[in-house]
């Protein structure tokens, strides 16, 4: 039965995540038809990260990293605040290494940097997040390619 | 020969093995958490054990006078001795001992009993090898009778069956050295945790492409790497692309929705041509960018119109955006579609994760891709056709279907 559940909860959910990210961009293209093309592309960005967290649900830390970071930007940009400064402090737990500026970071180092809400983790649960991050990825890389291909139909 | 190891209180590693064998459930990691590690001194001992049954506390008993005359205390056992993990002052005592006993017992916090790690057993062979069994008292008291060999056989055969059937009262996990290699508690946790790494890595292995051939966790970590800083890159390129073709999005999807609609229609479904037509209208009132409660946006775009009728075929299950996106396809009226929608709930609890699976009572699923596409354009008529008439206030919903909606994704 545990097993049953980690299967489960792995894959994602295709038409959840289509759901989110077409919403997304139809609420983008409506509505910031006349900001500059980086802007656009840079909120798509955006959205589709925020599509495949919303998808992935709460439980786990790459998609509660993503929809905090997420929601910090919406509220900062709605209230002017600048989108390059984040509460680090708080959204992120500092892991205390021995030598943090001397030692070259290791792959795992590397990695947790990559995967976001990997950052105080040991090994094997950043090699789970990882896994389950690139699941989604992957997923919602297909489904933009599929967009853009029909799009361009 | 036996020896009880307590798990130390501070050493987290040591319950590495239930997580490996349960693949990282979360729930096990909780319940680690709340129970307590069982401490090399009395009252935290007793207090912690109370719950449990005699036998436990029978065990715990020899622990305890264990502790008090450092593992002298017990002469039926010739020869085997008892040591706590992390206690200072039988620290030696592990090493003198270490020789003697060909395998050892390592008790652990655990939560869940029926655990093995290290999948690779063999207890045919009569080889010793880690195991995770749940506490028991005949381990404590015929340790010594039973030779390393019988030991082993019953286990196989008892063990398995008490495992399952006994609930997860038990508190240790008895983890076996396997044969030739060191029995340091330290060791033993440490290779435990070895063999999570390594069973996670395997599974990143089949996961990322073109990595099968190398051998090698650093090898394998470049490559995890690689994948996801391109997947990343990929994500930003893509993104770029849509930015760039956005404007066009409008006319593709009432493109793509009367096409799909003359396809629902020949399905045999009430047709809504006639009313798509006047529908077909690009500019959402409703839409609100991705935002905090975004969640339940979607679940306001289901319940949006008044004047719209989407219909729902009731034979699909599928989650929350399936029957959404399948009701483009279908005629209903708004007053039957709260109480379709409620039902849609109970249904997406049960829903598969095959991609698209909504369409299959009006197209034909081929591939993935094809599937992709057609739903796709699917999508982009329901949006369309939903995004039509005026607003409902559906705050008093958004309550109740919010916490549906985001259980169904968790």
């Amino acid at each position: 039965m545990n097993r049953k559940n980690s299967n489960k909860s792995r894959n994602p959910n295709k038409p959840t995540l289509a759901f989110y990210f077409l919403r997304a961009l139809a609420c983008i293209n409506k509505k910031t038809s006349m900001a500059s093309y980086n802007q656009r592309s840079g909120t798509i960005k955006r959205a589709a990260y925020a599509s495949m967290a919303l998808a992935a649900g709460p439980k786990r830390a790459w998609s509660r990293a993503v929809l905090c970071r997420v929601l910090w930007w919406g509220s900062s940009r709605l209230h002017g605040f600048p989108t390059r400064r984040r509460p680090r402090a708080f959204f992120h737990r500092r892991v205390r290494v021995a030598d943090p500026k001397l030692r070259e970071p290791s792959k795992a180092d590397v990695l947790r940097r990559l995967v976001p809400g990997a950052k105080a983790m040991d090994l094997s649960r950043l090699l789970e997040e990882t896994a389950h991050y690139i699941q989604y990825l992957r997923a919602q890389v297909l489904l933009m390619q599929n967009v853009v291909g029909s799009v361009s139909d | 020969m036996v020896r009880w190891l307590v798990a130390p209180p501070s050493d987290l590693s040591v319950l590495d093995p239930q997580r490996g064998c349960l693949n990282g459930q979360q729930q096990h990691q909780q319940q680690l958490a709340h129970i307590g590690y069982v401490v090399p001194h009395t009252t935290s001992m007793q207090s912690f054990h109370s719950p449990n049954d005699d036998k436990r506390s029978r065990n715990i008993s020899y622990i305890h006078d264990q502790i008090g005359d450092h593992g002298n205390g017990w002469p039926n056992l010739a020869g085997t001795k008892y040591l706590t993990i992390g206690a200072a002052t039988t620290g030696e005592e592990e090493k003198s001992i270490k020789e003697q006993s060909d395998n050892s017992r390592k008790r652990k916090a655990e939560n869940i009993s029926h655990q093995k790690v290290g999948c690779g057993n063999t207890a045919e062979d009569g080889k010793k090898h880690k195991r995770v069994k749940e506490d028991r008292v005949r381990g404590g008291e015929t340790a010594a009778k039973e030779s390393p060999r019988a030991n082993n056989k019953r286990e196989a055969s008892g063990d398995a069956s008490k495992e399952n059937v006994e609930p997860p009262k038990t508190d240790y996990i008895h983890v076996r050295a396997r044969r030739g290699q060191a029995t340091d508690s330290h060791s033993l946790a440490e290779r435990v945790r070895r063999e999570r790494i390594s069973e996670r890595m395997k599974y990143l292995q089949e996961l990322v492409p073109g990595c099968n051939n190398i051998t090698g966790k650093a090898g394998i970590l470049d490559q995890i790497i690689n994948y996801v800083q391109s997947l990343q890159r990929q994500v930003e390129f893509l993104s770029m692309n849509l930015a760039a073709v956005n404007p066009r999005l409008d006319f593709d999807i009432d493109h793509f929705f009367n096409r799909e609609i003359n396809v629902a229609c020949n399905s045999g479904v009430m047709p809504v041509t006639d009313m798509s037509s006047e529908q077909l209208d690009p500019s959402y009132v409703q839409f609100t960018c991705l935002h905090p409660t975004s969640a339940c946006c979607g679940l306001d775009m289901a319940m949006d119109s008044s004047d719209i009728v989407l219909h729902r075929t009731m034979s699909l299950p599928a989650s929350v955006p399936g029957p959404i996106l399948d009701s483009s396809l279908n005629v209903i009226t708004s007053k039957t579609m709260f109480m379709k929608f409620i039902k849609m709930r109970e249904w997406s609890k049960s829903s598969s994760h095959l991609p698209l699976v909504t369409f299959k009572g009006h197209f034909q699923v081929h591939g993935s891709s094809s599937s992709w596409n057609t739903g796709l354009q699917n999508l982009y008529g329901v949006e369309v056709l939903q995004g039509r008439g005026p607003a409902f206030p559906f705050q008093s919903l958004q309550g109740d279907i919010l916490p549906c909606n985001l259980e169904m994704e968790m």
